[in-house]
């Protein structure tokens, strides 16, 4: 959106212009790569002859079933081709040509969300700019640092790393802690089997968190920032490093840009791996460089948090998505990474709106809903869904991380339940004992589940009660959730 | 000086303040403010599970058995990491937190082979009603029982991690870990090898936290002991017989027998640690070959004799040798021992010939104090090493001789972020640690530490308000080093130019704190100071550079030389230097003669007496014939054995009172038998000035009788025999005596036996019964008045230089695993089996060259000697330099190597430097070089012939 652009928002668009139209932008990326997405890059530019510079390469747009796809910029809309190995290249020429065919799969520009330029940019600053970036950081910083948490708070922004808890209060704890330097933690380690949407949103938006790190930076005041990348995800952390540099070399990250100096220093991390290094205690031990192991709470992280600072972290969907937190009305959306029995898996950002249903998400996906018994919700800390409560309305906090799986009829559930208690016992860290025994003992009693149904009562009880971190914590909630669903499956 | 203590209002004022109410099973109970739920449920009594809560610190909320419900929150909460909050409502014996306490213990103890588990563990589940787990027994991996101290069980260990972390968080040596995860976690050592194959150095820290028995000390009895758990010993609160850290223990006994010592968490100086000397180092105390009964020679045979026999052949002996007659105190008996002693030595003998073995360590550190700044005393407290920003650490292998020191340092680098600067020829384990390790060649500390003066005053770092009002001789001496350039020493010394401008500027500039905050240097220097022929010249260059700096008198920054034994601060303190009386009185001033002699009704000498190593020369001039020896061993510590041997084999009559044979007692003419550290009350004054108490755990050996007692009584008989009145020779007891000795000392006069009993160790000068005590002096002025900067050059590195024949240097000093000359280590069984022979360090490269393999016997020749020993290649060392310690192991020791060359103004010999050459055992000794050491076969514990 380029509406009320201030003079220095105006003036890093002339610095940075927008690319010419029309173009070809090829989805590589993680997702689009695995598929051999590069081989279309290369057979487009030669198609195009003179005009090849008019094809580039943009990261996943969020639709993995479709890849490899390429989207056409025209004018004022974008029109997505997928499965290029099926349907060849021909469409896509055709409509770069001007001739796009059927209207209904057009996407216009400048949508909103925080999805709106996910791998439709090709990572320059003069795309990104004029696709809205750093037009939400343009209008916060004509705010008062207070104003702007009311307009999160107001908005009801949540944490979207899976606890949901309310970013504008935690923003505040940390806030109002004046005497000791202030750190930022971005949790980008998504650990949670199934999840893959801050990978997306660093490979084909990095500005996004960019600008949504500045603007916590404005209402908060760090002194760091560290930006904590799962370690397989390389890719995501080279283009999130250049797009850092090229934010730099723009003077956007010092705030010379806007005539300020925002003093914030960045950081990179890489993640040691495994679904407990996204807990945010074990990511702060591992950049202190300690054993990668939960701390115990309390003391809570914004009081004795990185070296002993007040610490805020965030997972960094949740820092992306408060870039939309000035549109009207703020979009309440969430990233849904979606996959098992559904023809479309791959990434959604759907509305939470008191509208969406698990059947219209089914229905997104391409499925007909009535060929799934129960979904995931939530992965290894997660609960089923079963068939019959389709219809019930989605809320925030059900959705946790995100993560959702989709399961056929045939699937034998109470194998998905042992897998997932296998899973989260392979993955404990072994710190505390109520997970590191507990969610072995979990694993053997539920070879004969009839014959225990009490044992696994306590046993839940212990893990969710006793545990150290959440891991243990929520060890016992599919099982729970499983034993009252589909009882007789056992 | 310190603040005065808060009247008893504001006192109680201050307590409400801090202070919370909390409600625990309907019982109100107060706590501070700042502490974990966990304190008050203790508070009030209640003995709530808590395994894997270490002591005296921070929780690890690892084994979840201290649950509890708080009033008004969803989720139970583990206590030990609970902040307490005023008016909090808390339960312990709900059915519902019962029932979840008792699921964990019984997963706890499902860890255990039999499903009983052990130790607190055990306990705690039996107290929740399960006897056995209700889960299938699921125990770890096997044993390891590779330390000679301890094992390990895995089947017993439950994961709390506090073994972990008193290895990385107490003691900072980071030896263990939890290894691998989840399921397969287990304790091991960093590579997950053989617990000996790590970086251990067996303090045993582990073994007191382990609340199982999954760590255990070897000669316990599983089935019933686990360290956390040994309720039923008897335990006594005592000081480390070992170094000058003077470390608290709780020595624990069963049957009869020493059996466990665990670290005394209320003791400020070792804050809970040991090492391995004091953890497992004590059964020499009740070893088979202690002196029982006194000995006579008879037919050149030391027999058995009665104390009366003894003790009237000695008082006439010694009667007729009054005039040609010295003694040697111990440092390692009491202040009330060598109180004792010393004034025997004056008022009865009429001299002041007494002295012991700090002329053999600090004696150059103490002259230079005293010209310097007019006290010989460690300035600071372990605390401010704490609290510093950079640690200037020369000469001193903390590790080995001070580990508990180490700890601290190692802690003050990881937790605080200091910086530690390492001055050692040899690359000591604290380099591991340190920001710079400064490796001058051996003797060239003086070009080194002007060069850091002049780094400092080129560079405008110097403290100008210090040197203006606080001290003297600035100018003189700023032109000296103003001569010697970073370039210049670089050429003496070996060490880069770049390294002494690091150096120089870290101690100038030490970091600031945490949050921004100034903070200072700390200097802190060992033998590799003293021990050389230009000792006291080493020793003043150092004391220049914190004059230079003004980093002497504030919190966390001082001078400190570290003492080496257990009570040479004492042995000092209390007189038993041949120069000063009591509290450091000239001996040679009348007044003070006046006030002693009237105060033990006595004539006192007002002539300096002998230095110790000035006592040999004399025994072989003549004029010295009787020697009273008590708990020294001179024949293995002097310099240049052979001659030593000779000069004490000229002596008419020694007497030797020690607690076990040694090669001094063997020559000796009759050999009393004292009591050890643990069969004594009294006092210690350890390297921090902290007098602190040492009480009996068992009852005397045989007929063993305590130091003082026996020198009591031989000064009886004497002044009988002189037909004088025994009117200063009525002790009783050792209390009796410290209340003489602090009544007349006005540096503790504050203090006695009474007062340590109930607050603990305090640090002199402590004047009065009101004063705390002092951790710090010179904080206002310095006692002579200005500290007076002495210039001092660069001379040749050592007495004795390489030479063709000679090309090696040899540096002698301590082993972990000994004590000194090893008289009382090679009676700890596991510490000889440890280290059981001497081993010579040496540089790959000079190995390789002189065609030496590791393991391999080499001998090893000086001038004046030759002893085998075997080799041991190390990265530790330099080219061109090789390391001996000096404990004598199977009749080899490296003192019949060293040179007895002497520093002039402190009479101590050169330990630190002499020239060696390695060759193959049994190379024939040239005419006149002395006797040659050969290993006797097998190990032999004791020293009996
Ligand atoms: C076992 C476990 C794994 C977690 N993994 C992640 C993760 O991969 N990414 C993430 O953002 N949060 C993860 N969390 C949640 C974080 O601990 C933390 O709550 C979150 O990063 C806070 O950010 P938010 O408030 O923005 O959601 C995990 C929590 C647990 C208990
Ligand atoms: S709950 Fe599990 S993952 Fe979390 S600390 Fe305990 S053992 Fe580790
Ligand atoms: S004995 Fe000391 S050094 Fe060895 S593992 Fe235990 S704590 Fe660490
Ligand atoms: S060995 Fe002992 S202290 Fe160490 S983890 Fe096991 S039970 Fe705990
Ligand atoms: S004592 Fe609290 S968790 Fe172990």
């Amino acid at each position: 959106m380029k509406t009320n652009a201030s003079a220095p928002l105006a003036r890093l668009r002339e610095q940075h212009p927008a690319p010419r139209l029309p173009r070809i932008l090829v989805h590589c990326g993680t997702a689009g790569n695995a598929m051999g997405a590069t081989r279309y890059l290369e057979e487009l530019r030669i198609a195009l002859g003179d005009r090849s510079d008019s094809v580039v390469e943009a990261a996943s747009d969020g639709a993995n079933w479709a890849a490899p796809a390429a989207t056409v910029a025209q004018g004022t809309y974008m029109r997505r081709f997928e499965r290029l190995d099926l349907h060849g290249i021909d469409d896509v020429i055709a409509c770069f040509n001007g001739d796009c065919g059927d209207e209904a799969n057009y996407a216009g520009t400048g949508g909103r969300g925080l999805t709106a330029r996910l791998g439709r940019n090709d990572g320059t600053l003069g795309d990104v700019l004029a696709q809205g970036g750093y037009s939400a950081l343009d209008r916060a910083l004509t705010s008062t640092p207070e104003q702007l948490l009311d307009a999160i708070e107001d908005a009801g922004f949540t944490g979207r790393g899976g606890a949901h808890f309310p970013v504008a209060t935690k923003w505040r704890l940390a806030a109002a802690d004046t005497h000791r330097p202030r750190m930022l933690v971005v949790n980008a380690e998504e650990g949670e089997p199934g999840v893959f949407k801050d990978r997306h949103l660093l490979e084909g938006d990095p500005h996004r968190l960019i600008e949504g790190i500045l603007i916590a930076h404005y209402a908060v005041g760090f002194e760091r920032a560290y930006v904590y990348i799962n370690g397989q995800a390389r890719t995501a952390r080279a283009i999130f490093e250049n797009a850092l540099a090229d934010a730099a070399a723009a003077e956007i990250f010092s705030g010379a840009a806007w005539n300020q100096t925002f003093g914030l220093k960045i950081h990179v991390r890489s993640g040691a791996g495994g679904y407990v290094c996204g807990e945010e205690s074990v990511i702060l031990n591992s950049i202190e460089g300690e054993r990668p192991v939960p701390r115990y709470k309390p003391p809570y992280a914004t009081d004795r948090g990185l070296f002993g600072n007040p610490t805020i972290i965030n997972n960094a969907e949740t820092l992306c998505a408060i870039t939309t937190v000035f549109e009207k009305p703020p979009p309440p959306t969430k990233l849904v990474s979606l996959s098992g029995d559904v023809p479309r898996p791959g990434l959604y950002e759907i509305p939470v709106d008191g509208a969406t249903t698990w059947t219209s998400l089914l229905v997104m996906a391409g499925t007909n809903p009535l060929d799934v018994q129960a979904i995931l919700i939530g992965g290894p800390s997660g609960v089923f869904v079963m068939a019959e409560q389709f219809e019930e309305v989605l809320e925030m906090r059900s959705l946790g991380a995100g993560g959702v799986v989709a399961f056929g009829s045939n699937t034998d559930l109470s194998q998905i339940t042992r897998e997932l208690a296998s899973y989260n016992m392979r993955e404990s860290c072994g710190e505390c004992t109520p997970c590191r025994e507990g969610t072995t003992r979990m694993v053997a009693l539920l070879e004969h589940p009839a014959e225990h149904r009490k044992e696994i009562a306590n046993l839940i009880e212990i893990l969710t009660e006793g545990s150290l971190c959440q891991l243990g914590g929520m060890a016992g909630r599919p099982i729970q959730s499983a034993l009252d669903q589909f009882p007789t499956a056992f | 000086m310190m603040a005065t203590s808060p009247t008893n209002e504001n006192s109680i004022l201050d307590v409400i303040e801090a202070s919370v109410t909390i409600i625990v099973n309907g019982r109100e109970v107060l706590v501070p403010r700042s502490a974990m739920l966990l304190d008050a449920v203790l508070a009030a009594g209640i003995d709530l599970p808590h395994l894997c809560k270490p002591e005296s610190r921070n929780p690890l909320g690892a084994c979840r058995t201290c649950l509890i419900e708080i009033e008004g929150t969803p989720r139970l909460a583990a206590s030990c990491h609970t902040p307490v909050a005023d008016g909090m409502i808390v339960n312990t014996t709900s059915e519902r937190v019962t029932r979840v306490r008792r699921g964990v213990l019984d997963l706890t103890i499902g860890m255990s082979d039999d499903g009983r588990g052990r130790g607190l563990a055990a306990e705690h589940a039996r107290s929740h009603g399960i006897e056995m787990s209700s889960f299938t027994p699921s125990p770890r991996h096997p044993r390891d029982e590779s330390n000679i101290f301890f094992q390990l069980n895995m089947s017993d260990c439950i994961l709390c991690g506090r073994c972990v972390d008193a290895c990385q968080r107490t003691q900072h040596i980071g030896a263990i870990g939890i290894n691998g995860r989840g399921e397969t976690a287990r304790i091991g050592s960093a590579f997950d090898s053989l617990w000996e194959e790590s970086t251990c150095t067996s303090c045993g820290q582990c073994v007191s936290q382990c609340p199982t028995g999954a760590l255990l000390p070897k000669h316990s009895d599983p089935a019933t002991a686990s360290r956390s758990n040994s309720a039923n010993d008897d335990v006594t609160t005592t000081t480390c017989p070992y170094c000058g850290v003077g470390c608290g223990l709780k020595v624990h006994k069963s049957n009869g027998q020493i059996s466990w010592v665990d670290g005394d968490h209320s003791n400020d100086s070792s804050q809970g640690m040991t090492c391995v000397k004091g953890r497992f180092g004590l059964e020499f105390a009740q070893s088979d070959e202690r002196l029982t009964t006194p000995l006579i020679r008879r037919n050149d045979k030391l027999e058995s004799a009665s104390w009366d026999d003894a003790l009237d052949l000695v008082a006439h002996r010694f009667a007729d040798s009054i005039g040609s007659f010295a003694s040697i105190a111990s440092a390692k008996a009491t202040n009330e021992d060598g109180y004792v002693l010393q004034k025997f030595t004056r008022a009865v003998m009429g001299t002041n010939s007494v002295d012991h073995c700090s002329r053999l360590c600090h004696a150059p550190s103490v002259v230079a104090l005293m010209e310097q700044v007019g006290s010989g005393a460690t300035s600071n407290s372990y605390e401010d090493y704490d609290q510093a920003g950079t640690l200037l650490v020369v000469g001193s292998d903390t590790g080995q001789n001070h580990p508990v020191v180490a700890s601290r340092l190692r802690r003050a680098v990881q937790e605080r972020g200091a910086s530690l600067v390492v001055v050692n020829p040899i690359r000591i384990d604290l380099c591991d640690t340190a920001e710079v390790h400064l490796q001058p060649h051996p003797g060239t500390d003086i070009a080194l530490f002007n060069a850091m003066a002049h780094v400092i005053l080129k560079e405008n770092l110097q403290n100008n308000a210090f040197i203006d009002s606080r001290t003297e001789g600035f100018d003189a001496w700023r032109k000296v080093v103003e001569q010697v350039s970073p370039e210049i020493a670089e050429s003496i010394t070996g060490v880069s130019a770049k390294d002494i401008r690091t150096a120089a500027r870290l101690y100038a500039r030490p970091q600031p704190g945490q949050n921004g905050e100034e903070r200072g240097s700390c200097l802190i220097w060992g033998m590799g100071v003293t021990q050389h022929t230009m000792g006291s010249d080493n020793a003043r260059s150092l004391i220049n550079l914190a004059l230079l700096t003004g980093q002497v008198g504030g919190f966390g920054n001082g001078i400190s030389p570290l003492r080496g034994q257990n009570n040479v601060q004492g042995c000092s303190d209390s007189g038993c230097l041949p120069n000063v009386m009591p509290g450091y009185e000239p001996v040679d001033d009348l007044e003070v003669n006046a006030r002693w002699s009237k105060a033990w009704d006595s004539d006192l000498p007002t002539d300096p007496g002998l230095q110790s190593t000035a006592m040999i020369e004399r025994m072989l001039t003549g004029d010295l014939k009787a020697m009273y020896v008590v708990g020294e061993n001179p024949l293995l510590s002097d310099p240049y054995l052979a001659h030593a041997r000779e000069a004490f084999e000229r002596l008419d009559f020694l007497v030797v009172q020690d607690i076990f044979m040694h090669e001094t007692a063997e020559i000796a003419d009759v050999v009393l038998p004292a009591v050890s550290f643990a069969e004594k009350y009294g006092t210690f004054t350890n390297s921090e000035r902290r007098v602190q108490l040492v009480r009996p755990i068992i009852e005397p050996l045989g007929k063993a009788r305590d130091d003082w007692a026996i020198t009591n009584e031989i000064a009886r008989r004497i002044l009988q025999i002189l037909e004088r009145s025994a009117f200063g020779f009525q002790h009783n007891s050792s209390t009796e005596i410290f209340e003489e000795m602090t009544k007349l000392t006005p540096i503790i006069a504050g203090l006695s036996h009474e007062r340590l009993e109930q607050d603990g160790g305090i640090q002199w000068p402590c004047p009065d019964y009101e004063h705390p005590g002092t951790p710090r002096l010179f904080e206002n002025s310095f006692p002579r008045g200005r500290g007076k900067f002495v210039a001092v050059e660069q001379g040749p590195p050592a007495a004795e230089l390489p030479s063709k024949k000679f090309p090696l240097t040899l540096i002698t000093g301590r082993s972990l695993y000994h004590w000194h000359g090893g008289v009382i280590t090679r009676h700890v069984p596991g510490l000889l089996a440890t280290v059981p022979v001497v081993t010579v360090d040496i540089h790959a490269d000079d190995a390789k060259r002189l065609g030496f393999s590791n393991g391999e016997d080499v001998q090893i020749a000086s001038r004046r000697g030759e002893i085998v020993a075997e080799v041991h290649i190390s990265d530790r060392m330099q080219r061109g330099e090789i390391f001996v310690p000096f404990v004598q192991l199977q009749g080899v020791a490296a003192n019949f190597l060293t040179n007895d060359q002497l520093d002039t103004a402190a009479g101590i010999p050169e330990y630190k430097a002499c020239a060696v050459r390695l060759e193959a055992p049994g190379t024939p000794s040239r005419k006149g070089r002395g006797p040659r050491m050969q290993r006797k076969s097998g190990i032999t514990v004791g020293n009996r012939t």
